[in-house]
């Protein structure tokens, strides 16, 4: 299981979200304020701050190649890549009075979900009469929608949110989509589920059988739809909450969040936790060995006055000094999570 | 140190550890605020039930949570007036000082002697483990710094009184 | 160490350079103390060798109809002038004829121990020749809330017998901790006085529950510390060197007491602000800080980054 750890800025600055193109050859991410920087070998290449607030969460659609972001100043902006004048940003007109907290494209493309502190979820599309990206709003919640997750045939959307509640919602918008595969009107509820704690994060399974959740309870729900009537199952475990939960196959859901460690869990006869994924090594990390001694001595004596010890404490062991914030697919069998640490990690299992 | 403290750090500690699991949270009810969930209250469902880990009586430590920001409050035994008045004032000096204990609150909570606010922003600049760690050391130097303060008013008084007296029998 | 000059030592250098070392310099030099006693030192241009000391003390004349007359007449006999308006007595010297300059030196600085003290002269000496019964309760007023109580009192095994002198100090600090450090200090003068041979025993009760002596004269509830009280027996004054000390003592004892109210409260302060240090540098231990090569600002207002 090798994984690849990237500073990609500054420990004290930290990485809010990330995503990355269809390839995986670029990244696009935000330091904790409201650029978006997209990488490119880990080099940046493009630097936007059309945002005026921090961006909370980014998507990017491996077919479209279209970036999403969305921030706390309110706003959503598409982003379209052009080879002569870089990546482009075009307004959406999300129509929420709050912060917006997280984003994703539906599978197909043609549409995105917005999570916000408006208690809401603008389902987001394009109108070519106007040119325009426009916004449908699903208005169930009772508090700030934390997480947003849409069903493979880009149709059904699942959200969590901090009034405790996991919901499933028809995202059906006439004119986008082909057929409608259900009778459920837009923005009304197929299902609700319930945390003892804020649902933090929800997932997908691969085919759209399976919906995962998990809450501020330490705990992680997994819903099957495969027999008619949903069958919900439920674990509770002794390390801190997740935050976010990606599907890495029908079998197999990876959670990251406060613990700092993404956590597997696998299903046989039903879901079970199998293990961390970080896993202590001996040789421990590379060492930076290459200062002069003037430097040494210098950061010794600084360090004593300002902590009152010769050097810094030994790091934890973990491949991440942070809660992880962010945490996305990269490829089969692969993922890569993001914390205010300011590292990405490629993860594979 | 009593043999009752021990488990009493331990408690505040994993409670702690678990209370500090904070995310950023702008405000739902005014636009493109975001502040400390703990402290305005606006919003019921974001705050987590207050835990009160109680060692004695006096001496008690309040952990409120919320999705952003936990509010942790201590009270310091006093066990009489020189107690009293060591507390007040070291809790009154280190609150002057709060711009440099990024984390110390500038009025503890009503029943409490010392109180410090912890952000998910101070989380982002800080190593969670160590935070916690100055946070246990704190409740414990400050007990044991009380106790041997007014110890050694008392020494300093006997030795100054003493002088004086051996004067007259001399 | 921990004792508290009587004098100023302000005046003692003054007088002292005139005195004996034969300076010749006219000044007008004014020093006060935390009893609130004034001293101004004059020395005219063309009458350098005349030095004059001007003194205030509080409750001058109760002093001065209960002995303070007495030992300006004896002491100071020769050298009474006329006070400046503010000052109640003052003393006059020439330096070109002091007979024996040390001696008068120790003398005119000792001023204000020797007219506070001699109240209590007067009452050591009535209780050293056994006419102690006749002493009369005698109360200096000397601060606006605290007072001096001397009186006699009996042998409770024997009330005929008046053995003792009781002098009682009312004691008052206006700062809360203050007050709490000063019971903490008067406790330990009734605790350590039953430790130390010989020491004249000390009570110290709360402002409400004066000592019986006194109990008629002091308001119920004056808010104040407390009173402590000395009983001075025969011993402690038998020869005339034991004498002059238990009065030094005594005359000095609210000034000791304030002296190492004010050192021990600084003490504290000094361990408070190495403890909050020590705690500021455990905190800086948690927070993260940047690896690279940091932009720092000139005091100009230049920035550059360091490298090495």
């Amino acid at each position: 299981m090798a994984s690849q750890v990237q500073q990609v800025v500054e420990a004290t600055v930290g990485v809010s979200c990330h995503a990355w193109s269809g390839d995986r050859k670029e990244v696009a991410l935000c330091p904790n304020n409201n650029e978006l920087r997209i990488l490119s070998g880990w080099k940046e290449k493009f630097k936007m701050d059309e945002h005026d607030m921090l961006i909370s969460a980014i998507d990017w659609h491996p077919e479209s190649n279209f970036i999403v972001t969305c921030s706390h100043d309110r706003n959503a902006f598409v982003w379209n890549y052009d080879e002569d004048e870089g990546w482009k940003p075009s307004l959406v007109i999300l129509r929420i009075e709050r912060a917006a907290l997280c984003v994703q494209w539906s599978p197909d493309g043609q549409k995105f979900a917005v999570g916000s502190s408006a208690k809401c979820i603008p389902v987001c599309y394009y109108e070519k009469d106007n040119n325009w990206w426009v916004s449908k709003m699903i208005k169930k919640h009772k508090s700030t929608v934390l997480s947003v997750a849409w069903h493979p045939n880009s149709q059904i959307l699942a959200s969590g949110s901090s009034d405790f509640k996991c919901r499933v919602f028809s995202a059906f918008v006439q004119g986008v989509d082909a057929t409608q595969l259900t009778t459920v009107a837009f923005g009304d509820t197929y299902a609700e589920f319930s945390a003892a704690g804020w649902v933090h994060g929800v997932a997908y399974s691969p085919s759209g059988d399976a919906l995962a959740f998990c809450g501020h309870d330490s705990s992680i729900h997994f819903v099957s739809f495969s027999g008619g009537e949903p069958v919900e199952q439920t674990i509770r475990f002794d390390f801190l909450p997740l935050t976010s939960l990606l599907f890495l196959s029908e079998t197999q859901v990876v959670g990251a969040g406060h613990d700092m460690n993404p956590a597997l869990f696998e299903k046989g006869a039903a879901w079970s936790f199998s293990a961390f994924v970080d896993k202590k090594t001996q040789d421990g990390g590379p060492k930076n060995d290459d200062a002069s001694d003037v430097k040494k001595r210098m950061a010794m004596w600084q360090a004593k006055d300002k902590t009152g010890q010769a050097s810094k404490d030994e790091a934890s062991w973990l491949k991440h000094q942070g809660p992880i914030t962010c945490l996305k697919p990269y490829g089969p069998k692969k993922f890569s999570t993001s914390a205010p640490d300011g590292k990405i990690v490629v993860w594979a299992v | 140190m009593s043999a009752t403290y021990q488990p009493y750090l331990k408690c505040v500690r994993s409670t702690l550890t678990a209370a500090l699991c904070l995310r950023n949270f702008p405000s739902q009810v005014v636009e493109r605020h975001n502040k400390p969930e703990v402290e305005v209250r606006g919003s019921k469902e974001l705050l987590l039930n207050p835990i009160t880990i109680a060692r004695t009586e006096q001496e008690k430590c309040l952990i409120e949570g919320s999705v952003n920001s936990v509010r942790v409050s201590f009270a310091i035994k006093q066990a009489d007036e020189i107690e009293r008045i060591l507390c007040h004032k070291f809790t009154r000096f280190l609150m002057q000082r709060s711009d440099q204990f990024v984390i110390m609150r500038r009025k503890p909570a009503d029943g409490y002697s010392i109180s410090f606010l912890i952000t998910h922003t101070h989380l982002e600049k800080m190593w969670k483990a160590k935070l916690v760690d100055f946070i246990i050391t704190f409740m414990e130097d400050i007990n044991k710094e009380i106790s041997a303060m007014r110890i050694a008013l008392n020494a300093r008084a006997r030795i100054v009184a003493e002088e004086f007296l051996k004067d007259f029998a001399a | 160490m921990l004792r508290v000059e009587l004098h100023s030592s302000i005046l003692e250098e003054a007088l002292g350079s005139r005195l004996l070392d034969g300076k010749r310099e006219p000044c007008e030099l004014s020093v006060s103390d935390f009893d609130d006693c004034q001293f101004k030192l004059v020395v005219l241009p063309q009458q350098e060798n005349i030095l004059t000391l001007h003194v205030h003390v509080p409750c001058y004349d109760l002093l001065s109809a209960n002995g303070a007359a007495d030992v300006i007449d004896d002491v100071y006999a020769g050298m009474k002038t006329t006070p400046e308006t503010g000052y109640q007595v003052a003393f006059s010297v020439n330096a070109n004829e002091v007979s024996n300059p040390d001696e008068t030196l120790a003398r005119l600085i000792h001023v204000k121990r020797n007219l506070v003290g001699a109240p209590l002269m007067k009452a050591f000496n009535a209780l050293k020749s056994g006419t102690a019964k006749s002493f009369e309760p005698l109360e200096i007023p000397w601060r606006q809330t605290e007072s001096i109580f001397v009186q006699s009192g009996p042998d409770p095994a024997n009330p005929l017998n008046y053995d003792r002198i009781t002098v009682i100090f009312s004691i008052d600090f206006p700062e809360e901790s203050d007050r709490a450090y000063c019971r903490i200090f008067l406790q330990q003068f009734q605790e350590c006085q039953r430790k130390v041979n010989n020491a004249p025993p000390v009570v110290f009760s709360e402002h409400n529950n004066a000592p019986m002596e006194i109990r008629d004269k002091v308001a119920a509830s004056s808010g104040i510390v407390g009173f402590v009280s000395l009983t001075i027996f025969a011993s402690h004054v038998k020869t005339p060197e034991k004498l002059a000390k238990t009065v030094d003592l005594i005359v000095s004892f609210r000034n000791y007491l304030h002296f190492h109210i004010k050192a021990a409260k600084t003490n504290l302060h000094m361990r408070m602000r190495r403890k909050v240090d020590t705690w500021k540098q455990i905190l800086n231990r948690a927070i993260q800080t940047s690896s690279g090569p940091k932009e720092m600002k000139t005091v100009t207002g230049k920035t550059f980054t360091r490298k090495t």
